[in-house]
This record gives structure tokens, C-alpha cells and sequence, in this order.
């Protein structure tokens, strides 16, 4: 271990082009009065990023008179929100800058962030040789570890929006989360990387191999249980680790904040659809993916009959153009089957739709443990939309061998099932997201996929999020004060 | 490319991909890669000009070097720090990285990664064992 100090507080002294100081205070759920200091130091030089002065108008409820200026605002906008929930005595400093990124007319990196190190054995710490992000052990010793030093680190996209990086999705930098179609909201993305930064991520613990950096775990594993095993990421071996990371449906999160309030925040029941019907061999029950457009599933089921059409040469439907008139007639008033595969989900519901048909099941098209949840959103579409794994699609299209020239022979009723809350397991805790294959950090590092309501730290960030991170709208906050914020 | 000739490439280039998937290496055998079309969304095998620039990615990502968000140096050890704890300094690499991707049907779909790495072969549409399940789940969920 090295213990040249020098290096280190040399290089560390700050060099802002701007700074500002934001102080949160306000009475929010689950604690107090919560109140911290963040000072967001805008990196950029020269006339490029946060400096830039090309003139724009106001937008949003942004009231910034050049680029430069609005980016200004809306980070300070997202650091204020997150100051107005955290509480901390020692200064929380975020390094951001807008840098060129990765970046076609098809795709782009939007950015990036993360805590600039981690500490272990301060003496204020909860847990001894356990790692803590650089923020949450100021936090928790009440003061700065490194005087004046930054303890996140955000870079954001300079070149969004202009010619060879989308250059038709531009930033969307209003502070109102009312966002025009082709933009993307500066305010949420920033939200979620904060997130990352002040410790919703596993930490120096790689997620993939479960090995652990200088031999110490991350705070984080105190609360990753494997609900199989009932062990938690700490009490793991590297091995043990690396199986739960793609459990799927086994790597929960356990502290007793998160757990106390996801009933104020996720929904109660599963989604399931009742299959019964004269072309049914086993009347029965399935689990269902769910989608986030379309009229979403409550406690009142839907029934209805279950209609088949193709329109591939491989006898599959895929729905990626509209209907022909035979098979919109086939669906018209019926839940529609559509398989999964070359086009997107969103796209199959609306020509289903525009058929006519009231509902879709998406049949998935590679084996899984459970349904996909199916995202995008559309303010157009109305019909239901529901996935079933495609063991259970097969299952499906054995019954409707069976129909008669008059009905297909199979309904379904879809409801919700039980007392589990969407996107939790049976013991009531939220899963972190653990698809097989490993998805690089996108697994572990966030919650699930399946949670209803949506959250901010999903590894796809969803249309409709709100921008804040305290119950009954989100959990983040929550994890935060599992892990001692 | 004609029709045949671009069957042809697909399944050499599902073959390549197979052959990547089951050894667990970015999708390069002899020289075939898989790559997501910008415009169609489609997995097909790359063009010259593609395969350069991946060459040319592949060269930059080898000879990067993690550097400290802090200090700056390449691969920052652990420090002791004077109240006694220790100061493990991050890299790029470990930061989380945003990224977006326009899918076939023209919507921005976006997805949460862990390195640069990953967030710059997604923007690309190379498919590597890493990024494969990300662009499914973007072009059809």
C-alpha cells in the first residue's frame, strides 16, 4: 500500500469556472428536517460546455439566456433537488463538465458519473473494512476527508444535438419534467448519475467475478441477500457472489428502510392471466410481464378471448406492419398473440391497436425464467399490453390446435395475484437487478426491471418518471438511508 | 451488397457470433464481427469502413488506461489517509455511463452500463457478449 500523500492533495485542488453553493432544507418523508450543502463545481473552460454563450431562450421554467447558462441551471436544478433530501454537515462537491462522448447519428453516450473513490476504517464508520463512497463518509464523520475535494465526478454529453450525435434528439434542458418527444431530459438523467455518485452503486465489489478490492466488502453487501440462499453479499464467497449477480430473480435488497416503505411505492399483486376454455388441455395460471404504456393492469381483471393470426412465412406474427384486413379481422375485440422480434414491442401494440384488437400478449422468443417487462411509452395506446414467457406461449399455441371455426377456444382473464408487491419478492423486498447474462454494471447496480411503480435508479430510464427520490414515489432515498446517509 | 451475398454475410457473421458467445469473447473470429445496423436495427455483418473504425476502437480501448477522477494517474493504489483510513481512488472505469440508442422503430430507448467500454461498443452496435442482450432488449422490448 502506498502512502505518498503528496501526489494526491496536489492534484486534488480544484480549478472551477464557476461554483455554487446550493443549501437543501425542507421536511421531507422519512426523516426530519433534511439539509446539505452541494456545491457543483463546473469544470468547463474556455467558451465550450457550461461556458458556451450562444444565446437561446428561455425554456421550461429554465431562465438561463445562453447554453452555458441553462446547463448551469438545470444541474443546479437536480443538485437542489437532492440537497433538499440528503442530510450531511460536511460539504458535498460534484466535479461536472460537458465533454465530447461516444456518440453517431443513431446512438450516443448521454454521460457518465460515479463517486471519485471510496474509504475504509475512518473511525465514524458503521462497519469496519467495508467501503464507503467518498460523499457518505463525510457524511457520517461530519466533515471533509479531503478539504475542498470533489467526491462525485459527472461528465455530460457537449455534443448532443448537433450534427453526427442525434442530431434530432437534442437536450431538453426545462426544469418542469414536461419533455417534447425527441428530446432528452438533462434533469432525470442527472438525477439518476447523482444517484450512482452518492452510493447507489455495489462500489469496488465487481459484480460479476464477486471479488472484493483490497480484500474489504462494500457497505452495500450488508444488504444484498440471495432470497435462495438467504445469505447476504457479505457472508458470500466470490463464487456465491458471481451465481446470485444472475440469479434473475434472487438478488434482493434488505435493509429495513427500503423494506418498511415498499408498500407506500410498489404496487400489491403480480400480474396473471387465468387460462381457461374448451381448447385448453389444462386450465391454469401464468405469471405476466408487464409493459409500460397501454392501460395498466389493477385490481379489476379483464377477460377476454385469446386470437391468433400470422404473418410471417414461419408461421410466427410479428406485427411490425399493420394488419392485413384478414388478420385485423382475426384480432378485432380480442387479445392479440404477437411474438417477440424484429421490431419493438411499442410498435406491435400500435398496429394491434389499429386493428382493432383490445389487448396483446407478447410471446417472448428465448427462454427465460420470467416474462420480459416490455418498456416505452405512448400516449396513444390504450389496449392492455401483457408478456408470457415463450415455454407458455408454446404452451398457447398447442391449445389453439385445438379452436373451432367459430372461437379460438382459450380466454384469459388478467389481473393481479396475492399480496406480493411488483418487482419484490414474497418477503416483501425489492429486487436489484440480476438478469442472466451478467449485464456488465448495468447488474447488481440497480433496482429491477419489474418494479411498478418505475423507478429513478432502473438500469433503462423510463418515460414518466417524476423527479423525486423519497416514498411513495421512490425508493432511492431509502437504500441511501440503509446504507447511512 | 445483394440479397444472397448479404445472407451470405449474415450467416457467416451468426456463425462468428456463436463462436464469440460460446467462448466468452468479443464477436471476432477470423476476422468476422456482428454488427447492429444503424438503420434497420438488424444484426448483419460490418462493412470495411466499419471494420476500421472497430480496429481503430479496439486499438484506443486496449492502450487506455484507467486513470484516478482525482489525481490522474494510471491505476491509483490504495492510500492511507492521516486519521488512518485507507482512500481507494476510482477510475473511468468505474464510473456508470448513460447511454442512448435509437432502435428500429425510431425510438430513444435508454440503458445504464458500468465502463466506457461497454457504452462506446453499444454506441457503435458492435455485438459482444456484453452488449447483445442490451441491443435485444432495446430493438424489442
Amino acid at each position: 500500500m502506498s502512502f505518498d500523500l503528496a501526489p494526491l492533495f496536489k492534484s486534488a485542488v480544484m480549478k472551477p469556472v464557476a461554483a455554487v453553493a446550493l443549501v437543501g432544507f425542507a421536511l421531507v418523508a422519512g426523516q426530519a428536517q433534511a439539509q446539505a450543502t452541494i456545491v457543483v463545481n463546473f469544470n468547463n473552460t474556455g467558451t465550450v460546455g457550461y461556458n458556451d454563450p450562444t444565446a437561446v431562450a428561455p425554456v421550461g421554467g429554465n431562465s438561463g439566456t445562453t447554453l452555458g447558462e441553462q446547463r448551469r441551471i438545470a444541474t443546479q436544478h437536480a443538485a437542489n433537488l437532492w440537497a433538499s433530501t440528503l442530510t450531511s454537515n460536511a460539504v458535498i462537491r460534484i466535479q461536472a463538465q460537458f465533454t465530447a462522448q461516444a456518440c453517431t447519428e443513431t446512438g450516443g453516450t448521454l454521460g457518465s458519473a460515479g463517486p471519485i473513490g471510496n474509504f475504509r476504517n475512518f473511525p465514524e464508520a458503521l462497519f469496519q473494512d467495508t467501503w464507503y463512497p467518498s460523499a457518505l463518509r463525510n457524511k457520517l464523520a461530519g466533515n471533509e476527508a479531503q478539504p475542498n475535494t470533489n467526491q462525485l465526478s459527472i461528465n455530460f454529453n457537449v455534443n448532443l444535438g448537433t450534427p453526427g450525435c442525434l442530431s434530432a434528439n437534442p437536450w431538453y434542458l426545462g426544469i418542469d419534467n414536461i419533455v417534447p418527444p425527441s428530446a432528452i431530459n438533462l434533469v432525470v438523467v442527472l438525477l439518476h448519475e447523482f444517484g450512482h455518485g452518492l452510493g447507489f452503486t455495489v462500489g469496488p465489489t465487481s459484480g460479476q467475478s464477486g471479488t472484493r478490492s483490497q480484500g474489504s466488502p462494500s457497505i452495500w453487501e450488508r444488504y444484498m441477500v440471495d432470497n435462495q440462499t438467504n445469505k447476504t453479499w457479505f457472508e458470500m464467497t466470490n463464487a456465491e457472489r458471481a451465481v446470485s449477480a444472475i440469479g434473475v430473480n434472487r438478488l434482493v435488497w434488505a435493509g429495513a428502510n427500503v423494506v418498511r416503505e415498499v408498500p407506500n411505492v410498489l404496487r400489491q399483486g403480480i400480474a396473471v392471466a387465468n387460462i381457461t376454455g374448451s381448447a385448453v388441455s389444462t386450465p391454469r395460471t401464468v405469471e405476466l410481464g408487464e409493459a409500460s404504456f397501454g392501460t395498466p393492469m389493477n385490481q379489476a381483471s379483464f377477460t377476454g378471448e385469446l386470437a391468433q393470426f400470422v404473418d410471417q412465412p414461419d408461421g410466427t406474427a410479428l406485427a411490425c406492419v399493420p394488419l392485413s384486413a384478414a388478420n385485423a379481422r382475426t384480432v378485432r375485440g380480442k387479445i392479440a398473440m404477437v411474438d417477440r422480434g424484429t421490431c419493438g414491442a411499442i410498435f406491435k401494440a400500435l398496429n394491434l391497436q389499429n386493428a382493432g384488437a383490445t389487448a396483446m400478449l407478447f410471446v417472448d422468443n428465448v427462454a427465460a425464467l420470467l416474462p420480459p417487462n416490455v418498456g416505452g411509452f405512448d400516449n396513444n395506446l390504450t389496449l392492455r399490453a401483457v408478456s408470457v414467457r415463450l415455454v407458455d406461449g408454446a404452451a398457447l399455441k398447442e391449445d389453439l390446435k385445438r379452436r373451432s371455426r367459430n372461437s379460438s377456444g382459450v380466454f384469459m382473464s388478467l389481473g393481479l395475484l396475492g399480496t406480493q408487491f411488483a418487482g419484490a419478492d414474497a418477503q416483501g423486498r425489492i429486487k436489484l437487478f440480476s438478469p442472466n447474462p451478467f449485464q456488465g454494471g448495468s447488474s447488481v447496480s440497480h433496482f429491477d426491471t419489474s418494479a411498478f411503480r418505475h423507478q429513478l435508479m432502473e438500469p433503462a430510464i423510463n418515460g414518466g418518471l417524476t423527479q423525486s427520490v423519497l416514498p411513495p414515489q421512490d425508493l432511492t432515498f431509502m437504500l441511501f438511508k440503509d446504507i447511512g446517509w | 451488397m445483394n440479397s444472397s451475398s448479404s445472407i451470405k454475410s449474415l450467416k457467416l457473421a451468426q456463425v462468428a457470433l456463436a463462436a464469440a458467445l460460446t467462448f466468452g469473447v468479443v464477436a471476432t473470429v477470423n476476422a468476422q464481427r456482428v454488427f447492429r445496423d444503424a438503420v434497420t436495427g438488424e444484426f448483419r455483418a460490418p462493412t470495411a469502413a466499419e471494420v476500421q473504425q472497430l480496429e481503430a476502437l479496439n486499438k484506443s480501448l486496449k492502450s487506455r488506461v484507467p486513470r484516478g477522477l482525482l489525481t490522474g494517474k494510471p491505476n491509483p493504489q490504495p492510500v492511507r489517509m492521516p486519521d488512518g483510513s485507507d482512500f481507494l481512488e476510482n477510475t473511468d472505469a468505474d464510473l456508470n455511463y448513460s447511454v442512448v440508442i435509437r432502435n428500429r422503430d425510431g425510438r430513444l430507448v435508454r440503458h445504464c452500463v458500468p465502463n466506457g467500454d461497454i457504452a462506446e461498443r453499444l454506441v457503435r452496435g458492435e455485438v459482444t457478449t456484453f452488449t447483445k442482450p442490451i441491443l435485444e432488449r432495446l430493438n424489442e422490448l
